[in-house]
């Protein structure tokens, strides 16, 4: 899915979705199974950005690095995968989920200054104007899934970063479908009271 | 936030902005903002450990790949000997035992075929028929060249000649073969054992006595004397070979010849068999011991308490000695 957006920070946001035809998935993962590097390079093009992209906007530290993490072990454990393109996916974003876990831990135990460190400097757009309203853009969409709890911001981020179903994030999260649904329609009605509140402050 | 239907948050979740529903307009905004994030997003460079990981682990996963099955795999057959002596199967027990077998073989056989080296060379007394003492012992062990009982203690290098005399008679075993029996001896020794009469003129050509121990030039090994005297009571009749030296008639001739040789007149006995040869046997020895004690080690005397011809070297004595006992 190729996007191009031309996104005004005070006014409307202009999105123009683009579908790519990348290789399928599944494909790819069983000829990565059978020693083909280039399937498993093609994985990490098409999957390592979305991952990257969940741990960052997790507010990670080291968001690139937990994603050569994840596909590392994605490489060891690939032998014993089974199932499809959506179950993938899904396996993946949780070995993503887990280690941000893990990271999320290790900073509660060693604080650092996680805000600063956050970098954008992959939102690039190659467009000075499109990178500054890119910045903007993403300052704002992140101070926002602040006022989200965490279970919320969790099922919201996989439910649009990792493009997984209900089923799959409650499979995911350990949770009942009920409960998932609860949560991502209280996260946006949370979105959408702050939003309220902060169009009438302005 | 009651109005919001399922469908309206699955339309907003996926960056659509439901219809009729201009109130979500800034949350769809934000949605369609993450969709974009996620597109946007460049993968992140590949750490070398995590491109070497995967050269090296697909590597190995193409080799695994080809790799014969763990059943069908060939192994080395040591290593499959050790697993199974671990597993605890049923060949190493059985080589454990045929092992074990052959070996408690391989004594019984050593136990048992000693003797057996020189058959020929030994009369049993029980076959004789004669009441075996220690001076029949020893005499018996002593193989097939004749000697009369009291060369034992006359078994000087000087003393040979009258003993020839003697063994011409048949009259006693002699210690002599017992080079053939340590392999040391001559050649002679090594071949079928010579009859006494090719044996007395053989110790006339050497000029010594006929006893091995006397004749150190011939580089005679007496020490097996050690090992050979115990075991001799089992061997069978060789049925070539004689010890006439059990023989009362053959004592009482032996005897009465000494008296002779020693000027002492002695006739022959009517009833020369029985314990009275002995004990003339014995006192023939004591004063034969008497005699050698001067000249020898006490180790000679053992022998002559045997019955076994004399031997200068005090080693060989010794052995004798020890083969007694």
């Amino acid at each position: 899915m190729l996007i191009h957006t031309r996104t005004q920070p005070a006014g409307a946001t202009t999105v123009t979705v683009t579908r790519q035809h990348a290789p399928e998935l599944s494909r790819l993962v069983s000829e990565a199974r059978h020693g083909s590097i280039k399937a498993f390079d093609d994985i990490y093009r098409s999957l390592a950005g979305q991952v990257a992209s969940y741990l960052r906007w997790h507010r990670a530290t080291d968001p690139d690095g937990l994603t050569n993490d994840v596909f590392a072990q994605v490489h060891r454990n690939l032998p014993r995968f089974e199932g499809d393109e959506h179950g993938f996916r899904s396996w993946v974003f949780t070995i993503a989920h887990h280690r941000m876990i893990d990271d999320r831990r290790r900073a509660n135990r060693q604080p650092q200054l996680q805000d600063e460190l956050a970098v954008d400097e992959h939102m690039g757009l190659g467009d000075v104007e499109d990178d500054a309203f890119a910045v903007l853009a993403h300052d704002r969409v992140r101070d926002l899934l602040t006022v989200l709890s965490p279970d919320q911001r969790d099922v919201v981020l996989l439910r649009i970063i990792a493009d997984l179903s209900v089923e799959e994030v409650a499979r995911m999260l350990d949770k009942r479908e009920g409960a998932i649904k609860a949560l991502q329609h209280r996260a946006l009605a949370t979105l959408r009271r702050h939003l309220d509140r902060m169009a009438g402050a302005a | 936030m009651g109005d919001l239907s399922e469908r309206d948050v699955e339309d907003v979740l996926g960056g659509v902005q439901p219809p009729g529903r201009d109130d979500l307009a800034p949350v769809v905004e934000l949605t369609t903002w993450l969709h974009v994030s996620r597109e946007i997003e460049p993968p992140p460079a590949m750490r070398d450990d995590l491109f070497c990981q995967i050269e090296d682990g697909l590597r190995v996963y193409q080799r695994s790949s080809r790799r014969v099955p763990a059943h069908l795999r060939y192994r080395r057959t040591s290593t499959r000997r050790v697993r199974e002596t671990l597993t605890g199967s049923g060949r190493p027990i059985v080589s454990v035992a045929a092992a074990a077998v052959l070996l408690v073989g391989v004594i019984l056989a050593v136990r048992a075929g000693g003797p057996s080296r020189e058959p020929s060379a030994f009369v049993s007394p029980a076959a004789q028929g004669v009441p075996s003492t220690a001076a029949d012992t020893t005499t018996t062990t002593a193989p097939t060249t004749t000697s009369p009982p009291t060369s034992a203690s006359d078994a000087g290098p000087t003393g040979g000649d009258s003993e020839q005399s003697t063994t011409t008679e048949g009259t006693r075993e002699s210690p002599a073969p017992t080079d053939a029996q340590t392999g040391s001896g001559s050649s002679d020794d090594d071949q079928a054992p010579p009859t006494t009469q090719e044996r007395s003129g053989e110790r006339q050509a050497d000029g010594t006595a006929d006893s091995g121990e006397h004749r150190p030039g011939r580089g005679t090994e007496p020490q097996s004397d050690v090992t050979d005297d115990t075991e001799p009571w089992n061997l069978p009749l060789s049925g070539w070979d004689f010890d006439l030296s059990e023989s009362p008639a053959a004592k009482a001739l032996w005897d009465f010849l000494q008296a002779e040789e020693r000027g002492e007149p002695r006739g022959l006995r009517d009833d020369p068999g029985g314990e009275s040869d002995d004990e003339s046997d014995e006192s023939d020895d004591d004063d034969e011991r008497n005699d050698r004690r001067s000249d020898v080690g006490h180790g000679e005397r053992d022998g002559d308490e045997d019955g076994v011809t004399e031997r200068p070297d005090a080693d060989d004595a010794e052995q004798e000695s020890g083969a007694s006992d």
